[in-house]
């Protein structure tokens, strides 16, 4: 799964699925980063604290 | 007693009579758990697994409902990717059963294998060449964004909604879904194919063995699309069945009509696709390996020809004719029957995939493997449906799924003290001045 | 670490059973050069962080990224050698079906066993021997009975039908030996490899490994006990293979003889119906009965000899020898149009 796993191995394979497996969670975790921090950012610009 | 955790403006059944609801249900859950803790503690022994069959209901069952939850993908790929906007009124509907779904596979996958502590092992000591590591991986991860598109949702609840965080955590989920559902659409096609994958490429099983592009067997292409095309009629199915359940009507018919007819587009091709595959492999990849077509559907008590006919023929070509027709859309009866009967057809399929595969000899002179599952095994394919009732009555109840219910279904006049709190708005701004006021006072 | 009248014998962590992690291994070795032999590896080789021993030739016990390492310094010293490829060949018409093969396999492999063995289907055996007949009514029955221990298939550059689906690499197709590894400490249960195999070599601990008291004494220190929920195969004695290489590499010599690493199943067979060896050397009594053709996934030259589902493309290493027709017949499938019986 990581690099310095001993089964890794610098190779088109391992190469093309991991590429899009991090590329994936990369995704995933910097939008779910963005919209908590965004969302702390606005809550401190006192948005959506009028909200019911 | 929990009014104010229900949405505004909609009508729920009394507490008690939901209390009661949840409690039939977890008693199917706990005789369920009850099993899975057998398993779990006494080993795979609690099933009637054996050599032979190494693979056999849990399997099948992980397949179908990943395959049935294939509409989240495909509906989420619908609205914000190509654009289908009508499809926003049952996308939640879509992403909650797609969350049921494959929370439902992964707990499936934790009790089907040897030793469920080492189940790190796949993603710690990956072989990037097995079809079960994409599958792991990208079922995760999927997993993964069907929580970020579901908990929108559940932020949504009106109790919830009032933490001024929250709600702009669920605003900017919102603002950005598209990107999550584009992630969630790639990954799907990759898991949905390995699965497809999982079979194809065992070429010491004739019946399953297909050849393929590349790396993939076409069964890896037949599973997306199986799966594309009878998820969103799963969706619509369990959107039909709750509709009868709570006798009311929650998505509008333009809605439920234009998902049917992508969907019976999609199935239509499919089964061309599924019968060029089927006399490709009839008539030359089996017959290479030493089989022809009737020796995988003869000399069983099971496994006849009426499988084949019954998987592509009644549950996939009628459906596809029924919802690719307009008058078969608009027919209640006849969409009933196609969204049941392609459901059933790629839980066949699946069943064929895993279990049909072992069921078949490979050596000359060993015999047909049949196989009845255990009640554990029953029981532990129905735990993950009862909790799949009870998340859907939790979230039915308490949150937002059906945007267009309150439209469809007006509650009458309240009290004149509450008629001002809940009073249907006009238009979106009236909305959010109606949702303002009890702040403001 | 123990050493008895045979030489050094290595403890029970070996690749078969053991982690497989090549730290484990190398120190393993290292362990067994310090251990006061004279025969210490030469240092001055140093790739891959690893100290490899200059003299060793070939050593199956490495793990994939280990037989790369390996082999890189083999290409450095100019030293590359043909890989073994150990396989087997089993006269049909020598067996009678007496079971030794079966016996000597479960006590020299540890297989375990249950009270109530009726289900053979949950019962664990590497070696199982068919009972195979030409269907034919009496006077004309025959029975021919097929010892069946895994088949190490070879497929395309070690693709066997098993070692590429496994998610967790923990079974291997060793490229230096031509055997079919599993690493039961990673082998989490998940039973494709099982499902990939037709020869249904694979079997998987369905209940914990229980010996009646006192019999756990009499288990061999050399092959690690399975437990429940993983899946187990033959090993062609993979051990004994381990146990010879240390024998000889203590004595100083680079290559074993070939009655020097022969299976339990070869060696206990009364009728001498198994014959085991290096299919890759001409001198071994297996290629000179098999005559493999390389160029043809090694399928043999000998009209007697065949091998299981040759058809499927698995290219299995163990052959079989039979004078009978309806016999060879029997280890494929065939369309009736085919069929020229």
């Amino acid at each position: 799964m990581l690099p310095f796993s001993f089964e890794w191995i610098w190779d088109m394979s391992h190469l093309v699925f991991h590429g899009g497996l991090w590329y994936a969670l990369s995704i995933i975790g910097m939008g779910i980063t963005f919209c908590i921090l965004k969302a702390a950012y606005d809550t401190y610009k006192g948005k959506g604290s009028h909200h019911p | 007693m929990d009014s104010a955790l229900i949405p505004k403006g909609v009508k729920r059944c009394s507490i008690g009579q939901f209390i009661l609801g949840i409690g039939l249900v977890g008693v199917v859950l706990l005789w369920g758990v009850f099993a899975m803790l057998l398993c779990w503690l006494k080993g795979l022994n609690q099933t009637n697994m054996n050599n032979a069959y190494g693979f056999a209901m849990w399997i099948w069952a992980d397949l179908a409902v990943i395959a049935l939850g294939g509409g989240a993908f495909f509906t989420g790929f619908l609205r914000y990717i190509i654009g289908k906007d009508e499809l926003k009124n049952i996308i939640n509907y879509a992403v909650l059963i797609g969350f049921i779904c494959y929370s439902s596979a992964l707990l499936i996958l934790a009790i089907d294998v040897g030793q469920p502590l080492r189940g790190w092992f796949i993603f710690w000591h990956a072989n990037v060449h097995s079809m079960l590591t994409e599958v792991a991986f990208c079922i995760t991860c999927y997993f993964g964004v069907l929580c970020i598109e579901y908990v929108p949702l559940v932020l949504e609840n009106r109790q919830i909604d009032k933490v001024p965080f929250f709600h702009n955590l669920s605003h900017n989920m919102h603002e950005i879904m598209a990107i999550f559902a584009a992630t969630g659409t790639f990954l799907s096609f990759f898991h949905q194919g390995s699965l497809g994958g999982v079979p194809g490429v065992l070429f010491g099983r004739p019946f399953g063995f297909r050849e393929g592009v590349f790396i993939w067997p076409w069964t890896f292409f037949l599973f997306i699309w199986s799966a594309a095309a009878a998820g969103p009629c799963f969706t619509i199915l369990v959107t039909k069945i709750t509709e009868a359940v709570t006798r009311k009507k929650l998505v509008k018919d333009n809605v439920i009509e234009l998902l049917a007819k992508i969907s019976g587009w999609m199935l239509l091709t499919y089964s061309i696709a599924k019968i060029a595959d089927t006399w490709q492999w009839a008539t030359a990849t089996a017959p290479s390996k030493g089989f022809n077509l009737m020796d995988f559907y003869s000399n069983n008590p099971l496994y006849g020809i009426w499988v084949l006919i019954l998987e592509i023929g009644i549950c996939g070509v009628l459906p596809a004719i029924i919802l690719v027709s307009n008058k078969g859309r608009k027919t209640a009866g006849a969409l009933w029957a196609a969204v049941i009967l392609a459901s059933l057809g790629v839980c066949l399929n699946r069943w064929v995939m895993v279990l049909q595969v072992l069921a078949v000899p490979v050596l000359p002179f060993t015999n047909w493997n049949m196989y009845a599952p255990s009640w554990q095994e029953v029981a532990t394919t129905i735990l993950p449906v009862a909790y799949g009732v009870i998340l859907i009555m939790f979230s039915y109840r308490y949150l937002p799924i059906f945007p267009q219910e309150q439209e469809l279904n007006p509650v009458e006049p309240p009290a004149p003290q509450e008629q001002q709190a809940v009073s249907k708005p006009e238009t979106p701004s009236d909305a959010q001045e109606a949702e303002l006021k009890p702040a403001e006072a | 670490m123990q050493f008895g009248s045979g030489g050094y014998l290595p403890p029970a962590h070996s690749t078969f059973g053991g982690c497989g992690l090549p730290h484990c291994q190398i120190a393993e070795k290292q362990k067994t050069y310090d251990n006061g032999s004279k025969k210490l590896p030469d240092p001055s080789i140093r790739l891959n962080g690893v100290n490899w021993p200059a003299k060793i030739e070939d050593d199956g016990a490495r793990s994939p990224i280990e037989n790369r390492q390996f082999k890189g310094v083999l290409m450095e010293k100019g030293k590359a050698k043909k890989n073994k490829k150990f396989g087997m060949v089993i006269d049909l018409d020598k067996c009678t079906g007496c079971g030794s093969c079966m016996v000597a396999c479960m006590a020299e492999n540890n297989v375990s066993f249950r009270e109530d063995e009726t289900d053979k289907l949950l019962s664990v055996t590497w070696m199982r021997v068919y009972k195979l007949t030409n269907g034919k009514p009496f006077p004309d029955s025959e029975i021919c009975y097929l010892p069946r221990p895994c088949m190490h298939c070879e497929a395309d550059h070690g693709h066997s039908p098993c070692v590429s689906v496994c998610p967790a690499t923990a079974t291997d197709y060793d490229m230096n030996t031509g055997i079919v590894s599993q690493i039961y400490t990673r082998c989490f249960g998940c039973r494709y490899c099982m499902a990939a195999c037709p020869y249904q070599v694979r079997v998987f601990n369905w209940y914990d490994p229980v010996w009646p008291d006192g019999m756990e004494k009499m288990l061999s220190p050399n092959v690690s006990v399975r437990m429940r929920g993983v899946v187990e195969k033959c090993s062609f004695c993979f051990h004994r293979y381990q146990l010879a290489k240390d024998k000889a590499y203590y004595e100083g010599r680079q290559d074993l003889e070939e009655d020097e690493y022969q299976t339990a199943c070869t060696q206990a067979c009364p009728a001498s119906a198994i014959t085991f060896g290096n299919l890759n050397d001409p001198d071994h009594a297996i290629t000179q009965i098999v005559r493999p053709d390389h160029q043809l996934g090694g399928r043999s030259k000998n009209p007697r000899a065949f091998r299981l589902l040759e058809r499927l493309g698995a290219n299995p290493k163990v052959y079989y020898l039979s004078n009978r027709e309806w016999v060879r017949h029997s280890g494929d499938n065939y369309r009736p149009d085919e069929v020229k019986l």
